[in-house]
C-alpha cells in the first residue's frame, strides 16, 4: 500500500519536473530564436551575396572616378573573378 | 562636542554637490515643466503668452489624448500581469527546483534584457514582417495559402498586444533576476518543515514565497507602471510611430509629437504633467493597496 503511494508520488514528482523543463525549454527557445535570427539575418545576407552564382555578370568591373590631384582618374576598386 | 560639529560639517560638505545636482537638474526642471504648461509657446521663440489652464482643457476635450491615455493603460495592465506572473514563476522555479542547467537558463533569460530597446524592437520588427517575418512563416505552415498574412503592426486590433509582446520578452528576465535575488534569502528550513507538514508546492509558493518577497514583489509592481510608461514610448517610436492611426500611440509618444513635431511646446508640458500626475497617483494607490506588515523570518 504505502510502496504503491510512494510509487505514484514520485510519478507525479516526475511529471511536475517534466513540465517544468518544457516550461523552461520554452520560454529559452522564445528567448534565443528571435535574437539568432537577427544576429544571423546580416550574415545570410552576406552568404547570398558571395555565394549564389550569375548574381553579378562574369568579368565585369567596378571603378570610381578619383580626384586627387588635378585629373580625375578612374581606378578599378574590383573585378569579379570568372567562375 | 567638536567631534559631532565636525561630524555635522563633514555630512554636510559630502550631501551637498549631491543636493545641488539634485536641485538643479531634477526639481527645477519638474517645477519648469508645470510652469511651461499654462504657457502657449512653439518653443523656438521668445514669445510666450500665458494661458493658464488653456491647454489642460483643450487636452481633457482631446480625444486623441483618451486614444493615447487607452493605449498607455492596456499596456500598463497587460504588461504588468504577464510579466509579474510569467517573471515570479520562473524566478520560484529556478530557485526552488534542482534542475539540469539552472545557470544556462538564467543567462539565456536575461538576454533579453542586455539588449538595447532599438535592437529589440528591430528584431521584432523583423518577426512582424507580414511577408518574410517569423511569425507568419509559422503561422502559414497552419494555413492556406490564398489567406491574407496577418498584419501583427498594421491591424489596428492587434498592433498594441504586438507591442506588449515585444515589451514582455524585454522585460521578463530583469524582473526574474529581481525575484529570484529576494527569493535566494528564504529559509529552506522553512520549505523543508511546510514538506513535513504536507503542503503541496503550490500551497508553499502561496503561503511561504509570496509573503516572505512581498516587500520586493510591491517595489516592482511600482516599477512596472514607471517602466511601462517610458518603455513604451521607445518601442513605439522605433516600431510604429504611434501608427496606424494613432492605435498605438501612447503617452510620452502624444507629448513628443505635441511637443517637437507639431510645436506646441505648453500643450506638450501639460501632457507631461498629466502623465507625472497619472504615474504618480497610480504608484500611490498601488502602494497602499498591496500594504502588509512585514513577516520577520
Amino acid at each position: 500500500m504505502n510502496k504503491d503511494k510512494l510509487n505514484e508520488s514520485s510519478r507525479s514528482q516526475k511529471f511536475f519536473i517534466g513540465l517544468i523543463y518544457i516550461a523552461l525549454i520554452v520560454l529559452s527557445i522564445v528567448i534565443i530564436v528571435p535574437v539568432a535570427w537577427a544576429f544571423l539575418a546580416p550574415l545570410n545576407k552576406m552568404l547570398s551575396f558571395t555565394v549564389v552564382l550569375g548574381l553579378y555578370q562574369r568579368d565585369s568591373t567596378y571603378k570610381t572616378l578619383l580626384t586627387h590631384g588635378k585629373r580625375l582618374k578612374w581606378a578599378t576598386t574590383c573585378l569579379t573573378p570568372r567562375l | 562636542m567638536e567631534t559631532t560639529k565636525g561630524r555635522g560639517r563633514f555630512i554636510f560638505f559630502c550631501l551637498t554637490p549631491a543636493v545641488i545636482l539634485f536641485i538643479i537638474f531634477l526639481i527645477i526642471p519638474t517645477i519648469d515643466v508645470f510652469r511651461m504648461s499654462m504657457y502657449k509657446w512653439g518653443g523656438y521663440t521668445d514669445d510666450k503668452t500665458f494661458v493658464g489652464f488653456q491647454n489642460f482643457t483643450k487636452l481633457f476635450h482631446s480625444d486623441k489624448f483618451y486614444q493615447t491615455f487607452q493605449n498607455s493603460v492596456l499596456l500598463i495592465v497587460i504588461v504588468t500581469i504577464v510579466t509579474f506572473a510569467f517573471s515570479l514563476l520562473f524566478a520560484s522555479v529556478l530557485t526552488r527546483e534542482k534542475l539540469k542547467g539552472q545557470n544556462l537558463f538564467r543567462i539565456i533569460f536575461y538576454i533579453p534584457n542586455i539588449l538595447s530597446i532599438v535592437v529589440i524592437s528591430a528584431i521584432f520588427s523583423a518577426i512582424y514582417d507580414p511577408n518574410s517575418g517569423l511569425l507568419n512563416s509559422f503561422t502559414n505552415l497552419f494555413r492556406s495559402a490564398t489567406e491574407t498574412p496577418t498584419l501583427w503592426l498594421g491591424d489596428q486590433k492587434i498592433v498594441i498586444f504586438s507591442l506588449a509582446g515585444a515589451m514582455i520578452w524585454q522585460a521578463i528576465g530583469y524582473y526574474m533576476v529581481m525575484y529570484m535575488a529576494s527569493m535566494a534569502n528564504i529559509p529552506d528550513s522553512l520549505y523543508e518543515s511546510a514538506d513535513l507538514e504536507g503542503a503541496s508546492r503550490t500551497t508553499q509558493f502561496f503561503s511561504i514565497t509570496i509573503p516572505l518577497i512581498w516587500v520586493n514583489i510591491r517595489t516592482t509592481l511600482t516599477f512596472f507602471i514607471i517602466s511601462t510608461i517610458n518603455m513604451s514610448f521607445l518601442f513605439v517610436m522605433a516600431m510604429t510611430s504611434g501608427g496606424p492611426d494613432g492605435a498605438t500611440e501612447v503617452f510620452l509618444s502624444y507629448m513628443y509629437k505635441e511637443a517637437y513635431t507639431n510645436s506646441s511646446y505648453g500643450y506638450g508640458m501639460a501632457i507631461g504633467v498629466v502623465v507625472f500626475l497619472f504615474s504618480f497617483a497610480l504608484a500611490a494607490i498601488l502602494n497602499a493597496v498591496t500594504k502588509r506588515d512585514n513577516l520577520e523570518y
